[in-house]
């Protein structure tokens, strides 16, 4: 069987400018992105929630080892997000749930992935999404940030409400949103379907574009926009 | 080298992300480049504030694309709908006015660049602000991609003047010797080739306790062959290093990570609020 292009929520922004990135995401070039250092800490965080929380309990000190294989200075940053994990979510038991993080979209001819954070089964049978960042600021939550859940996961429970919280762990700041998966949905598809035809537009009519994407950019190796470093 | 100098050298990326700000990070301290711009690590300490500079670079970008930098009550005007009426920002205004190319008589004002112009008109002096390029370097290695997002470029008279406004106070030095102008002039190179326009820079320095500015710089085919292997040097640096932090009392005590830096000289607590709360103790049994 044939492999849908992968699509996540980063293709679907809007302000993508690069027609050369747009057309190989689309056709299915998976490209070879260099590795980053920048979100150790911050995955390294909700590697350990999502441990802590494999049974039903709250988290504790220590399911936050001291990580001795990263630096001081992000030995500093993960105490701090791990207190302030302690500090937010210190009242109701939860459990981890394991869920796909992508889904085939078969009538738009791609697969849709995300990773929006650490699901959850709170005691009280609430769906709980969490979203840790360590940003050192009041998170915000924008619509884009929850039609991922409802593509992903609106025929996944057996609810059909899904709390979502952005938290800041070093802020000591949260927000959150209720995810209703009758009335979300379509709007979700919605945003889907038409941030789509905006990516396959600027394949298809948009120009090479260079600028700070070109930092993350998985086909860089071999970018047109960049030939002339490769003579 | 320690264990943990070459536990850091192993988080630098197979191609380094060159900016002006991450290079001239990397002049001032190592460490410091370390955290902010290879980890990605969040300022643990408060820095001095740049509010006044994005407000000044976002009223000369307004000024410049809808109305006119050289007429007194169109800035008066503006900078109170900016809610920053003032003497600081007049002063800087009527600095950068004198040296503004649209000062010069004779000269047609359109936005855009190049086919990008849009208004139709010909024109003579095109400007744009917030123009942002990346450049790729492959060969010989270390690779990097050096990114610069630029003030404002004046298309005109056969140039293709970038311009950088700069509203702090440091004494400049010559732009041929400064890394920041090295990427600016790398990156946008083969733009102003494109456009068949000798590439000049210019920092323009707008407040007042810098009296002069820094003789604009054209550099040449030469000159650029000689940048791109500054940069390259650079790079390879980079990759060498250690990552040692200046240990220097009088430029740790304005480092924005100087509690958490196991190199500081002027070691604090942290403003992360997250610290300033009691760990939690284990549950008993």
């Amino acid at each position: 069987m044939e492999e849908l292009p992968v699509i996540t929520t980063w293709d679907l922004r809007e302000g993508l400018r690069c027609g050369a990135r747009a057309r190989r995401r689309l056709d299915g070039n998976k490209g070879r992105y260099v590795t980053s250092a920048r979100h150790n800490v911050a995955a390294r965080i909700r590697q350990d929630v999502a441990l802590a929380h494999s049974e039903l309990r709250v988290a504790t000190a220590s399911d936050f080892p001291d990580p001795t294989d990263l630096l001081p200075e992000q030995r500093a940053l993960y105490a701090a997000a791990a207190n302030g994990y302690l500090t937010l979510f210190s009242e109701v038991a939860a459990r981890t749930i394991d869920v796909e993080l992508f889904r085939d979209l078969d009538d738009l001819g791609v697969q849709f992935r995300a990773n929006p954070g650490v699901v959850l089964e709170l005691s009280d049978g609430t769906l709980q999404v969490r979203s840790l960042r360590l940003n050192s600021r009041v998170p915000t939550i924008t619509d884009t940030a929850v039609w991922p859940l409802a593509l992903l996961w609106h025929d996944r429970f057996d609810v059909t409400e899904l709390h979502f919280v952005a938290a800041d762990l070093l802020a000591l700041e949260t927000v959150s949103h209720t995810i209703n998966f009758t009335t979300h949905t379509d709007a979700a598809m919605a945003w889907c379907t038409s941030s789509l035809a905006n990516l396959r537009a600027l394949a298809a009519h948009g120009r090479v574009e260079t600028g700070s994407e070109c930092g993350d950019c998985p086909f860089i190796w071999n970018c047109p926009a960049h030939e002339a470093a490769r003579r | 080298m320690t264990a943990v100098a070459r536990r850091a050298q192993k988080f630098v990326p197979d191609i380094v992300a060159l900016s002006p700000t991450s290079i001239e990070t990397w002049t001032k301290c190592e460490r410091r480049y370390l955290l902010r711009h290879v980890l990605g690590i969040p300022p643990s300490d408060t820095g001095i504030s740049n509010d006044e500079g994005l407000r000044l670079h976002a009223v000369l970008r307004y000024l410049h694309e809808r109305r006119n930098c050289q007429d007194n009550d169109v800035v008066r005007e503006v900078l109170t709908d900016h809610d920053c009426d003032t003497d600081a920002m007049r002063t800087m205004i009527a600095r950068h006015r004198d040296r503004c190319p649209t000062a010069h008589a004779g000269h047609r004002f359109g936005n855009g660049i190049g086919s990008e112009t849009g208004n139709g008109a010909e024109v003579d002096l095109v400007g744009r602000h917030e123009i942002e390029r990346a450049r790729y370097h492959h060969r010989p290695v270390p690779m990097f991609i050096a990114s610069a997002r630029l003030d404002a470029v004046w298309v005109h008279d056969g140039l293709f003047e970038v311009r950088d406004y700069k509203s702090g106070g440091l004494a400049p030095m010559e732009l041929q010797d400064d890394p920041r102008a090295w990427v600016q002039a790398w990156v946008f190179a083969p733009r102003a080739l494109h456009e068949g326009a000798r590439l000049q820079l210019r920092y323009e320095y707008l407040a007042p306790e810098v009296r002069d500015d820094p003789e604009p710089w054209e550099p040449d085919d030469d000159d650029l062959i000689m940048v791109e292997e500054r940069l390259r040097q650079t790079v390879v640096s980079i990759h060498d290093s250690s990552f040692a932090g200046v240990s220097d009392v009088a430029v740790c005590t304005r480092c924005q990570y100087r509690s958490i830096c196991s190199q500081s000289a002027a070691p604090g607590v942290p403003t992360w609020p997250s610290l300033a709360v009691e760990a939690f103790d284990e549950p008993e049994g």
